[in-house]
């Protein structure tokens, strides 16, 4: 258990800026008092309530070193403070970004792409707020408006719509090599592969015309994922459970050409994934029995309405009420209405699509309640 | 009870319980936790802050059974502090009650 604990514990300090010294001493003296924990016959529950998860560590020490408004143990995620001067630049883009789009318009005709001028609010924000010398938070967070930039000025003036989107990839990368330092190895093989397995999947796409079976290559994703399986035998059945559906749905494929039912392979890992993961949501306990009576009620409320009423293309929405009640009954106060806004904005998003003739042109603009509510929560 | 104000409390209580004895973090954190409601794992966080912050420095002694115990034992400033925290304290809590007691004009 105490190696375990100080595993995790310091792969959550090395996401703070804290000197190496200071690390092995915090590590130091959470082992000596898991050892006299343990000396005196403290169960691992009891241990954990006494001295934190390495979780509400983290948290208690970062809370408890601060300075004025300065927090020293300063995330690499980036927590930088603002002054009054750099928000009133950011609540000004706005404005400033709408008197450039007009001028480029109504002055030069320019209206498209003048548009592009209001990229630099959400980027402006990101400069102010995200920036921070100890930490590539910003340059992380404004890849994609970077990214989208280049995109699409290729893609207008160009009309190299195809292949300029791959520019989107750089936003992963900059993510996965800015934190590389912080990551095990296998963290770092998970979170390259799906980069490695986009690539892989284009160009064998792009010269052969095949994206079936090429796509089995983004098996690869969750087969590195599963190694991160502390038990070794689960990890073994996981990586066996893939090997099988990927052979099943060859073979479905290849010899008795049903590509279609050879899908169902994949519900072998799915299975094994459902059952043998750590609290397992198959296994019906006392802390997932809620869960289970909302998705019964929604199963049954499906069912019915669709047997009476023929809702089957659109009451398919009920089932996000698993996922809402989760969060209403377990995610923080603050946090709840942003993750609640991608099932609300997807319900807004496929009720509106669905009973208005026309309107998927539009919809979608629901989707854009998300980061919005988010900006606003945050503010 | 509001956050920071068990907090400082806490903090009071932490430089107390070391002021006639040298103690190891576990020894800190059963000490305080046997006596007052306390959340207990935030207190290495705490013990840390005022270790930096000079009110206690810390010496290891070997043990038979492991790696040395590091004990923590208050300094002069730490001591200092204490006491200024303390007439504080008193003062503060010597306030209140005369408040809840409903006699202010004594």
């Amino acid at each position: 258990m105490k190696e375990r604990y100080l595993e995790e514990l310091k792969e959550l300090l090395l996401e703070y800026n804290i000197s190496e010294d200071e690390l092995s001493d915090i590590l130091a003296d959470y082992g000596e008092m898991i050892d006299d924990a343990v000396a005196k016959n403290m169960s691992e529950d009891k241990i954990i309530k006494m001295i934190g998860t390495p979780e509400e560590v983290v948290k208690s020490l970062s809370e408890e070193f601060v300075d004025g408004e300065e927090f020293i143990y300063i995330h690499r995620g980036g927590r930088s403070s603002t002054t009054n001067r750099d928000n009133r630049i950011t609540a000004l883009m706005p404005f400033i970004s709408l008197i450039i789009f007009m001028i480029l318009g109504f002055g030069f005709g320019k209206w498209h792409p003048g548009w592009l001028v209001f990229l630099a609010i959400p980027m402006t924000a990101i400069i102010v707020n995200a920036f921070d010398k100890h930490s590539m938070n910003g340059v992380i967070a404004l890849s994609p408006f970077v990214a989208l930039i280049t995109f699409l000025l290729l893609g207008f003036w160009k009309d190299l719509w195809h292949p300029a989107w791959l520019i989107f990839l750089i936003v992963p990368v900059i993510a996965i090599f800015s934190s590389v330092k912080t990551m095990r190895f296998i963290s770092f093989l998970t979170a390259v592969s799906p980069f490695i397995a986009v690539i892989a999947f284009v160009m064998v796409w792009y010269f052969t015309g095949d994206w079936n079976p090429t796509w089995l290559v983004f098996m690869i994703i969750p087969m590195l994922g599963v190694l991160h399986e502390r038990k070794m035998w689960k990890a073994v059945v996981f990586e066996l459970g893939f090997l099988l559906a990927i052979g099943v749905y060859l073979y479905s494929g290849y010899v008795l050409h049903e590509w279609g039912y050879g899908l169902f392979a994949f519900l072998i890992p799915i299975g094994i994934s459902l059952i043998f993961s750590e609290d397992s949501f198959v296994v019906i306990n006392s802390k997932n029995k809620n869960v289970w009576l909302v998705l019964l009620a929604a199963t049954i409320v499906y069912i019915a309405a669709g047997i009476l009423f023929d809702t089957w293309a659109w009451l398919w929405l009920i089932y996000f009420s698993v996922p809402v009640y989760s969060i209403l009954r377990y995610a923080p106060k603050h946090d709840r209405l942003i993750a609640l806004m991608p099932f609300i904005a997807t319900t807004i998003f496929f009720l509106v699509g669905f009973f208005i003739p026309g309107a998927w042109t539009y919809s979608w603009i629901a989707f854009l309640l998300i980061p919005m509510v988010a900006i606003i929560h945050r503010a | 009870m509001n956050a920071q104000f068990k907090k400082g409390i806490i903090e009071i209580c932490v430089l107390k319980i070391m002021e006639d004895e040298d103690l190891c973090g576990f020894d800190v954190i059963e000490r305080l936790s046997k006596e007052i409601p306390v959340n207990e794992n935030t207190i290495y966080p705490l013990l840390r802050r005022l270790t930096q912050q000079g009110y206690f420095e810390t010496y290891k002694v070997p043990s038979v059974i492991g790696a040395p115990k590091k004990f923590y034992k208050i300094t002069e400033t730490g001591t200092g502090k204490l006491q200024e925290y303390l007439s504080e304290w008193k003062l503060f809590i010597k306030g209140v009650f005369r408040i809840l007691e409903g006699d202010e004009s004594k």
